[in-house]
């Protein structure tokens, strides 16, 4: 809504009952300058104090409109602030346990676990059971598909990030630290396509069940180099689109609740 | 924009394998329209529908000529509406500014400055002023509630559905939100479900009482009052087959199927007019 739209709906309540006139109304506008100096204090007091997140995301060029869905949106604080918290334990296990001799079996556990942080932050990102405010959201215009993607691509893209760093810190493995990172991609890609029929936290649950069970066939059929080599990154790269693909063509379903 | 019309038509909506709403034709009109129905009896499912928060199943809904299962009319409805869900929805740890920033947000209105002068102006609306600053999780019930509704007027809807706007309210403020919702509603539609028969749907233009999942009155609240006609007295005591509630120390009200000899028949309320509406054995039901 503009601020022209704005004085329009305060003119049209100005048609309502007196309780309802809107901030504009109160302006005499009989006396220009009058009203300028009111528009003026008006400005002022209205001027919004955003806090520091706010002002960094609105000079990184997030719109005005976006910057509360990400700052302000109850569960996404919740889920940002437990994947980012695991993803930080992890770096500080990978930097303090650097001993060669367990660094092998380490760097398994850390490719098998690391894509199910950002499934988590997901997982607790979306849906009535985490958020009190699902079925405002709902009843709102704006789309739920953005909404869902808006709040999955800021908790999925700090995890990541803290994830990244810790990749860097563990002490081996090579280029192998950062082969969870596709794998991440095909599970939040998963979860959020499943996340359209089911409860975001079942989906995750199922596709986490599901990871660590192929991980660990894959790990006792071959080796961890093998298990997390070229043909996992291939097939995750397919599986990640398949769930984008899966993603988009049921987004309609966020927009309701289905009873059924 | 207008306050608009709601049609329903041919509604079959299912929990499962429990049917929760049956209706074959029903139509909210501009002004206020008053849900009334025991608990379980549809009221929500109901609402949830006109909000178009819950999938259509079978039949047809019309807020005037939009379509809430085409995306685009669905979303031209939500830019008309404000919505108060049965459960407050309200995350206790935000403060009650930055909450109403954030559906501000979702209502689309992108400008910060703009958002914060709707906030300011809801929550004039409904005595919250002070409480901006506040964390949602440090108010009464009554305010929380009270800020459910703010953040529905948010945008200046012309449809506006409130499930249970008046609970948790004092008697103080059932009364300023019910002069409140009624003030509205000379302008807009506004729709809600109540228990409270006398305080709010008795102030509205139209009353539906719902009961097993379909609609079994639409009318005034005078009609409703009047459908217990001749079957409404006062006793010192509780009557078997008729539906008495205490009004009094030793004094109850009662509504049958007629006033049992001694007892002298009074004028009936629109809560009388519920009850004899909603029980099968002290009064005949039908649209």
């Amino acid at each position: 809504m503009s601020m022209h739209e704005f004085d329009a709906a305060m003119t049209r309540a100005a048609g309502r009952p007196r309780f309802l006139a809107g901030p504009g109304e109160e302006a005499d506008t009989s006396a220009p300058r009058l009203a300028a100096n009111f528009a003026a204090i008006e400005a002022e007091l209205d001027a919004p104090n955003p806090g520091l997140l706010a002002r960094v995301l609105v000079r990184l060029g997030v719109g005005e409109g976006t910057v509360p869905l990400v700052t302000a949106t109850p569960a996404l604080r919740r889920s940002f602030v437990i994947s980012v918290l695991v993803a930080v334990l992890f770096a500080l296990s990978a930097a303090t346990n650097n001993t060669a001799a367990d660094g092998a079996d380490r760097i398994v556990v850390f490719l098998t676990m690391a894509p199910l942080i950002p499934l988590a932050g997901v997982a607790l990102a979306f849906g009535p059971r985490v958020d009190p405010t699902h079925e405002v959201a709902l009843a709102a215009p704006i789309d739920g598909f953005r909404l869902f993607l808006i709040r999955a691509l800021t908790v999925v893209g700090a995890s990541t990030l803290t994830l990244l760093i810790a990749s860097m810190l563990v002490p081996a493995g090579g280029a192998h630290r950062i082969a969870w990172l596709l794998p991440a991609l095909a599970a939040t890609s998963v979860t959020m396509a499943l996340a359209t029929r089911l409860d975001p936290r079942v989906a995750a649950g199922v596709v986490a069940a599901t990871w660590i069970t192929v991980v660990t066939i894959s790990v006792a059929a071959s080796d961890a180099a093998a298990a997390f080599g070229p043909t996992m990154q291939v097939l995750s790269l397919f599986v990640a689109a398949a769930g984008a693909v899966g993603f988009a063509q049921r987004r309609r379903r966020l927009d309701t609740i289905s009873d059924r | 924009m207008n306050a608009p019309t709601i049609a329903l038509n041919s509604i079959h909506h299912r929990y499962g394998s429990a049917d929760a709403l049956a209706i074959d034709r029903l139509v909210f009109e501009a002004g206020s329209t008053a849900v009334l129905g025991p608990n379980g009896s549809g009221k929500s499912t109901l609402l949830r529908l006109l909000a178009t928060v819950a999938e259509l199943q079978t039949g047809s809904i019309r807020v005037d000529a939009l379509d809430p299962t085409d995306q685009l009319e669905r979303t031209a409805i939500r830019r008309r509406l404000g919505y108060v869900a049965q459960r407050d929805g309200l995350p206790p740890r935000m403060k009650v500014g930055a909450f109403c920033d954030y559906v501000g947000a979702l209502k689309e209105i992108d400008s910060a400055r703009l958002r914060r002068r709707w906030t300011t102006w809801a929550l004039e609306r409904v005595a919250l002023s002070s409480v901006i600053d506040d964390r949602i999780g440090s108010l009464s019930g009554g305010m929380q509630r009270r800020l459910s509704i703010a953040q529905a007027l948010l945008g200046s809807p012309d449809l506006l559905v409130l499930d249970e706007p008046l609970a948790g309210l004092d008697a103080e403020q059932r009364a300023e939100i019910g002069n409140l919702l009624v003030s509205l509603s000379e302008s807009i539609t506004v729709i809600c479900a109540t228990h409270h028969a006398e305080e709010l749907a008795g102030l509205c233009h139209r009353v539906v009482v719902v009961d097993g999942g379909q609609p079994i009155f639409v009318g005034t609240p005078t009609t409703l009052a009047e459908r217990a006609q001749g079957r409404v007295w006062e006793s010192t005591e509780q009557t078997a087959g008729a539906v008495c509630r205490a009004v009094g120390p030793g004094r109850f009200r009662c509504v049958g199927e007629h006033v049992p000899p001694g007892a002298i028949a009074i004028t009936p309320t629109v809560a009388d007019g519920y009850l004899a509406t909603v029980h099968p054995h002290t009064a005949t039901t039908g649209v």
